[in-house]
């Protein structure tokens, strides 16, 4: 994401597609591993109120991830159309820091739940 | 109805003792209001940051829009917890969660203290705007400049961040360690400081000024003499063993009264009779307005200072009726009388403004000779604010500034700034362009383009109060089809669809040495705002059905306004807001 949007500064429209691109496959991938790793928890969230807190922050997250998502998909599509140029790409710019603020969020949220007691 | 009191303790707003839908409705309207404040607030924040009038560095902002801003920092911070609060509460309701079942290792303290902690900022989230149209009001009818302007901006910000402080006041008798307490209370006592340095800064301005006794300024006597009762009551039950003694009595009634309607009431009073030309044209009768002001002032010390005896006889909150042996009677008995004098005032103030709406007599642009720039446009003032941005080289720009009222002055030996001002009113004409200013001197950054009026913002409002009120009867289709109008209208809000950037353009960037951003950038922020603000406003208009009418009655005008302006004017789209409310 980071290389896509020093690209687009620099007018290189080819290289912020193939960024893009390459966001999406990650987060899809991180999608993935994250429903998986929820259909092979060993409890439910009405167990106690940890159980309740472990599946609400991983859902918070699945939710946010859907969204990144859903925001790259749609920046990805007016890149191939070409909309955007070195001078006009706010929104790459936004879409990306809402992907690093959820690298940011994952940190903390997945050091809470798998590292802490 | 919820009848688990404005806070819901659990358990008793838990799945076990409130089974009915009635709690549900309760935290999902609460849901829709806390998304509605904190875009508000994120609003606020923007408008009072970037789009300040140029010259106006922080030094300069009028105290009002100091105290928006830390009101909509607090909102930032404090409906956050509530935000937590609610949701964790409803999933305990709906999905069976347990958060705050002790059984299996959840608390039910945990809530008081996610309640508490947006309950307490929320007092101040009230008073904070209230103290800025006090610091607005009392220098222009002292005829002088607010005294310790520095120390009362500091004094809101401290307010600001010490009012996160506090809310375990509300929790003395929960039975927490001692330590905790102790540090509570002493917060409670230190918010004082700022509350007494704002009202000596307000006491200093009228005693050296020449007071003007009009309707507004009464309401701000009022205002001084039951908040500094209210502050003095609040130092009391800040302590520890003192609250103890008087908890859920009708004396924290009558503290919370006095500081409510006193530091709250009494100013939003003033703002209206003050602030009431701008939007109508016309100045509301001055002998309805001081009967009304007598009336209220009377009635309400009639109401509620009886309450500080009889809380202290043993009158408990919250019940409908009281023992005979208490005592309490005729002290109760002058509450009700002074509630009914109340309201009286309040049926005088709103004939007086049904009235004076038709027959008041006209006010002109600035007819309190106040300082501050919204008094330099015409009453009402037009939706755009300003076609040609003043600048301003002052605090008080209409009381130490020449030639700011005329819009088309003559530019003589002029600045980079003027000049590119005056080009600014005259250009561009195919789209609104807004002036974006930097968050500390104010100076002219940049120019970007404002989207135009779009139905989207306001679809996505809708459908967001669809999905809170299809969960309320467990509509899970409706609430899944609003998801899917809520993602399809903020594509729609988003669609790129904006004018090329052509030579005109560039020629201003290049003569003016100011960048003219090519794209709508901050459409998601600052874009359309009217519509923005109506997706704000329809959720909060939900949740609140009493006050709904009336913000539908003043959005529907504004729309008409807002049909009226057209692409090809020259001017400005409106902004600088927080001048002219």
């Amino acid at each position: 994401m980071w290389g896509a949007v020093s690209d687009v500064r620099r007018g290189n429209l080819r290289r912020l597609r193939l960024g893009l691109l390459l966001t999406f496959l990650l987060g899809a991938a991180a999608l993935g591993i994250m429903i998986w790793a929820f259909i092979e928890l060993p409890f439910d969230w009405r167990v106690n109120a940890y159980a309740s807190l472990f599946y609400t922050l991983g859902g918070y997250m699945l939710l946010l991830l859907v969204i990144a998502l859903g925001m790259n998909l749609f920046v990805q599509v007016w890149a191939w159309r070409g909309h955007y140029t070195e001078l006009d790409h706010t929104a790459v710019q936004n879409s990306a820091w809402f992907v690093y603020a959820i690298v940011a969020f994952w940190i903390i949220t997945f050091g809470i739940l798998y590292l802490t007691p | 109805m919820p009848d688990t009191g404005w806070f819901a303790y659990v358990p008793l707003s838990g799945p076990i003792y409130s089974p009915g839908i009635e709690l549900d409705y309760w935290l999902l309207a609460l849901g829709v209001a806390e998304v509605a404040a904190i875009a508000a607030g994120v609003e606020i924040i923007l408008a009072i940051l970037r789009m300040r009038a140029p010259g106006m560095s922080l030094g300069r902002m009028p105290v009002y829009a100091w105290a928006m801003l830390v009101m909509a920092f607090s909102i930032l911070f404090a409906f956050t917890p509530l935000v937590v609060g609610s949701l964790l509460l409803e999933l305990d309701r709906r999905l069976g969660t347990q958060y705050f079942n002790p059984e299996a290792a959840g608390s039910p303290i945990m809530w008081q203290h996610l309640f508490w902690i947006f309950g307490h900022p929320e007092v101040y989230l009230q008073f904070v705007p209230a103290a800025g149209i006090v610091s607005m009001v009392v220098p222009i009818f002292s005829r002088r400049s607010l005294s310790g302007y520095t120390l009362v901006v500091i004094a809101l910000v401290a307010t600001g961040f010490l009012s996160f402080g506090l809310w375990v006041h509300h929790m003395f008798t929960v039975g927490l360690p001692q330590i905790s307490m102790t540090f509570f209370a002493a917060a409670g006592m230190i918010i004082g400081i700022p509350a007494g340095i704002q009202t000596i800064a307000w006491i200093t301005t009228i005693f050296t000024g020449r007071p003007v006794f009009k309707t507004p300024f009464l309401f701000i006597i009022g205002f001084l003499v039951t908040f500094v009762l209210g502050g003095i009551t609040g130092i009391m039950v800040s302590s520890v063993p003192f609250d103890w003694q008087v908890h859920d009595s009708y004396f924290v009634v009558a503290h919370f009264h006095y500081v409510l309607i006193g530091g709250v009431t009494f100013p939003v009073f003033a703002g209206i009779y003050y602030g009431t030309p701008k939007f109508t044209g016309r100045l509301l009768d001055e002998r309805l307005g001081k009967l009304h002001f007598w009336l209220f002032f009377i009635g309400f010390n009639l109401a509620f200072f009886p309450m500080h005896i009889s809380g202290f006889l043993g009158m408990a909150r919250r019940v409908y009726t009281y023992q005979e042996e208490l005592g309490v009677e005729t002290l109760n008995l002058l509450s009700t009388v002074g509630a009914f004098i109340m309201a009286a005032g309040v049926a005088v103030f709103i004939a007086n403004f049904l009235y004076s709406r038709r027959n008041g007599q006209p006010a002109g642009n600035n007819p309190w000779n106040a300082d501050t720039l919204e008094w330099a446009t015409t009453s009402p003032a037009p939706n755009y604010g300003f076609a040609h941005l003043p600048i301003v080289r002052s605090r008080h720009p209409l009381w130490e500034q020449t030639g700011i009222e005329e819009e088309d002055e003559v530019l003589g030996d002029t600045t980079n700034t003027e000049r590119m001002l005056q080009a600014l009113s005259e250009w561009p004409l195919r789209w609104r362009a807004a002036l974006v200013t930097g968050a500390i001197n104010g100076e002219p950054v940049e120019i970007f383009r404002v989207s135009g009026p779009s139905i989207w913002p306001a679809v996505a409002g809708i459908a967001l109060v669809a999905i809170f009120g299809a969960e309320v009867f467990s509509l899970h289709w409706l609430a899944y089809l609003g998801i899917a109008v809520v993602i399809i209208s903020f594509i729609g809000w988003h669609w790129p669809d904006r004018i090329p950037f052509t030579e005109k353009e560039r020629e201003f960037e290049e003569q003016f040495n100011i960048r003219v951003h090519p794209t709508a950038a901050l459409r998601s922020a600052v874009g359309a705002w009217r519509w923005r603000s109506c997706s704000w406003r329809l959720p909060l208009a939900a949740s609140c059905l009493a006050t709904s009418t009336f913000a539908w009655r003043t959005r529907s005008g504004r729309r008409r306004a807002f049909r009226r302006w057209t692409f090809s004017s020259p001017a400005l789209p409106q902004r600088c807001w927080f001048w002219r409310y």
